[in-house]
């Protein structure tokens, strides 16, 4: 049996971590449309609830974390931190350069939570970027 | 880094696959390293050299700069 086959069970369990994560999010934000904005929830587990789908970011980043740290291929762990790197590049530069146009020119607002969301989709970037610079994408691009 | 894995692999006609399984990682960590894009770290380096039967030194070479440096 191959490293690659036996390297499986980690993938494995980032994807069985992000489905659930994915669960957990739309559960919450289906919620909160019902709940709050349907039938008016007010209060204290309206605030809880309304910060549900933003705390299941945190999941992600978490599940992300594990993937790193379980990973027993060293080169591969490597190109997970580089496509860290990528994403929280682009989504704290993106977050900052709005910001600022928010500020001094008149563009619309941005709600916070595509920030996060632009940094899911910087891990793909990142995965591209180790594909043209390292020649492969990494097994969980 | 510059090294002699990809001679040392020919050598014994063993493929990257072969390679990386002897070693427990990627085909891609092997072509990686053999192609100069990355450097293991020492703990891969010795497993390579007990692979391979040889010292590290015998397997991975300064680049040129380094030595004239010196």
């Amino acid at each position: 049996m191959s490293f690659a086959s036996r390297a499986k069970p980690e993938k494995l369990r980032y994807l069985i971590r992000i489905a659930f994560a994915m669960v957990i999010y739309l559960g919450s934000l289906f919620a909160a449309e019902i709940l709050i904005e349907d039938q008016g929830m007010s209060g204290w587990p309206a605030y809880v609830l309304a910060a549900l789908p933003g705390l299941s970011f945190a999941a992600v980043f978490w599940i992300f974390v594990r993937l790193i740290v379980e990973e027993r291929d060293e080169y591969f762990r490597m190109l997970y931190v580089r496509q860290v790197l990528v994403a929280t590049g682009l989504a704290l530069t993106a977050a900052a350069v709005w910001g600022f146009l928010e500020t001094y020119m008149p563009v619309p607002h941005i709600r916070a939570f595509w920030w996060p969301t632009i940094w899911c989709f910087g891990l793909g970037v990142g995965a591209v970027y180790n594909k043209i610079t390292m020649g492969t994408y990494g097994e969980c691009a | 880094m510059n090294n002699r894995l990809r001679v040392l692999r020919a050598e014994r006609q063993w493929s990257q696959q072969d390679l990386a399984d002897r070693l427990e990682v990627s085909r891609q960590s092997v072509n990686a390293i053999e192609t100069g894009k990355y450097d293991p770290s020492l703990p891969l380096a010795f497993k390579i050299a007990d692979v391979f039967q040889l010292a590290i030194e015998e397997i991975f070479l300064r680049d040129v700069g380094e030595q004239a440096a010196e």
